[in-house]
């Protein structure tokens, strides 16, 4: 019944990571934080909440910042049909970059849902999305 | 031992481990992160499309300081998003339900079974049927749609004899059921309420997978007939023209602009005044009325009416501010309204709806964080409609904010909401063909799983 394709979950040690690099620079006052820290929070669907996971999944999860990393929401527009993350769906698009997004625009809106879609950003919003996605 | 226990005592106990084979000092490193929230509770009543994704935005940028409940009577989640292929065989309403085990297993989502009876607004709880109460800081309310007894039709009648089918699930099986009985020279009759109603799954849509299953399986001399109280195609109005005059052409006749439409669920007999109030009365074999829509609570007596909450004009939404989605009746409340129970100039869709959510989500999370909600904020629509068994066409629309009329508006050219004057709209494909059928499966897929996954 269960039909959710889960994207891979990184190794606990690659969160861990994750998490130690987004507090290493939310330390540095930069008020950032890696643009998908939070992404790498998944894992697999088909494992239980075992402690370890728990425990790598809730310092993941707890890592936040104040405000949030500028792009987050505007991306979050992308994983309807590109995944959490951006990294399934139609096409993965983490670490597209901006010049990449805006050839959509250059293509035949009707034919083209992607075209047709990202006609309604702005060039500096689609620069967010990029950043965010890096 | 709640799960939220379990969850905290797992990390202090890691995380002091970790932090210290990192080599970095635990003391610097508070447990839920510099600025993080700490012991706030949000409250999600609904677990659709909204609601589901709003908890799990919640938790994914909230942190695990952040509690999240999501309170719904139903186990299974059924997609309403893709069950017009139900009507048609290629799908069973089994292959459209979800666990949604995933929010609480891997996003620690906390799970109450139950419906609400009653909101304490200025308590900040909410009363579930059961009488136990839930406490929140912020309150999400996703409950969907109600559907109004209309054309002389009770709830029974949609359960047992006239289904509307417009929620995925046992009257859609029923539905199929009357298909199937068809035979060919018969009639089907479908009504098409005035906007606003929830999309998908689509009305139009529903039209050209019935009239190319009667076409297929009966035979050509089958009828539908499509009884629209809007006054034109509301949504995908080329692609529509074209299916109904071209590719359904002889099978769906479609009227716009009808009024007085009065059903008899015993007899299948219909009756409607057309566009130039002639009267017409038709003997159908299966009649489909999907009727009016209000959010769920909504109806005088009904815990969101009591709460004051449905503050559109006729009664029926909730009108919420589109930078918080936070009511516009309660402001200051900390209730906020997404999905198809609001009133924000979106589109009721579950796609549209999953946005809400992320928009929501991430307004709470600044405000628990004293901050404010993002001050210029991005919805988008997308949407595949089968046109037969193996075609598509798609529709969508980027949403900018307007903060001089502080509204959401579709978005071209760039990111523009007016383009030589005249306001943009929704973009439809060209073409109607089969590679937008497998691309609606990859979309479907997708959306579920950034929802609920």
């Amino acid at each position: 019944m269960h039909q959710t394709t889960g994207t891979a979950w990184p190794s606990p040690r690659a969160a861990w990571g994750a998490a130690l690099l987004t507090l290493a620079l939310a330390a540095c006052g930069g008020g950032g934080e890696p643009s998908l820290a939070e992404a790498q929070t998944q894992e697999q669907a088909d494992s239980g909440p075992t402690e370890t996971a728990a425990a790598v999944r809730a310092v993941a999860l707890a890592v936040t910042s104040t405000p949030p990393p500028a792009g987050r929401l505007l991306a979050s527009n992308c994983f309807q049909c590109h995944g959490t993350g951006g990294t399934g769906g139609f096409e993965e698009i983490r670490g597209k970059s901006a010049n990449e997004l805006l050839e959509y625009q250059r293509k035949s809106a009707s034919r083209n849902i992607m075209a047709a879609h990202i006609q309604g950003y702005t060039a500096e919003q689609l620069q967010q999305i990029a950043a965010y996605l890096k | 031992m709640s799960y939220a226990t379990r969850l905290d005592a797992a990390l202090n106990r890691r995380q002091w481990m970790g932090w210290t084979a990192g080599g970095l000092a635990a003391a610097l490193l508070p447990r839920t992160g510099r600025g993080a929230i700490t012991g706030k509770k949000v409250v999600v009543v609904g677990a659709g499309m909204a609601g589901m994704t709003a908890a799990k935005y919640l938790r994914l940028w909230g942190g695990s300081g952040l509690q999240v409940t999501l309170v719904e009577p139903e186990t299974l989640y059924t997609s309403n998003i893709m069950s017009n292929l139900v009507l048609n065989g290629s799908r069973s309403v089994g292959s459209l339900r979800y666990a949604r085990d995933t929010l609480a297993s891997k996003y620690g989502v906390q799970r109450v079974t139950g419906s609400v009876a009653a909101l304490n607004a200025g308590a900040r709880s909410v009363t579930l049927a059961d009488g136990t109460s839930l406490a929140y800081d912020r309150l999400v309310l996703a409950p969907g749609v109600s559907f109004d007894e209309a054309y002389g039709l009770t709830q029974t009648d949609y359960d047992t004899r006239t289904p509307h089918a417009w929620r995925a699930g046992a009257q859609t099986t029923l539905l199929r059921n009357q298909l199937v009985a068809m035979r060919n020279g018969d009639t089907f009759v479908m009504s098409i309420p005035k906007a606003p109603y929830r999309c998908p799954p689509g009305p139009y849509e529903r039209a050209c997978v019935v009239a190319d299953y009667l076409k297929k399986a009966k035979g050509s001399n089958c009828k539908v007939l499509v009884l629209d109280e809007n006054p034109v195609i509301q949504a995908e109005r080329h692609t529509f023209e074209q299916a109904f005059g071209q590719i359904h052409a002889g099978v769906i006749r479609y009227e716009a602009g009808v009024s007085g439409l009065r059903i008899d669920a015993a007899s299948r007999q219909l009756s409607y005044l057309d566009a130039v109030l002639a009267p017409h009365t038709v003997q159908a074999q299966a009649v489909n009325p999907i009727p009016p829509h209000r959010a769920q609570g909504s109806a005088p007596g009904g815990w969101l009416a009591r709460a004051g909450l449905n503050n559109s004009a006729d009664g029926r939404w909730a009108v919420v501010d589109v930078l918080s989605y936070e009511s516009t009746a309660l402001p200051g409340s900390g209730i906020h309204v997404i999905g198809d129970a609001a009133s924000c100039g979106l589109p009721k869709a579950g796609h549209v709806a999953n946005q809400e959510a992320k928009i929501c989500a991430d307004a709470i999370v600044r405000l628990l964080q004293n901050g404010q909600p993002d001050p210029q904020p991005v919805a988008n629509s997308a949407c595949y409609s089968p046109i037969t068994a193996s075609t598509a066409s798609w529709l969508t629309a980027t949403y900018q904010y307007d903060p001089a009329e502080r509204k959401m508006k579709p978005a071209i050219a760039g990111g523009k909401t007016l383009v030589n004057g005249v306001p943009a709209t929704a973009i439809e494909s060209a073409t109607i063909d089969g590679d937008n059928f497998k691309n609606m499966g990859t979309w479907f897929r997708t959306l579920m799983s950034d929802t609920l996954g």
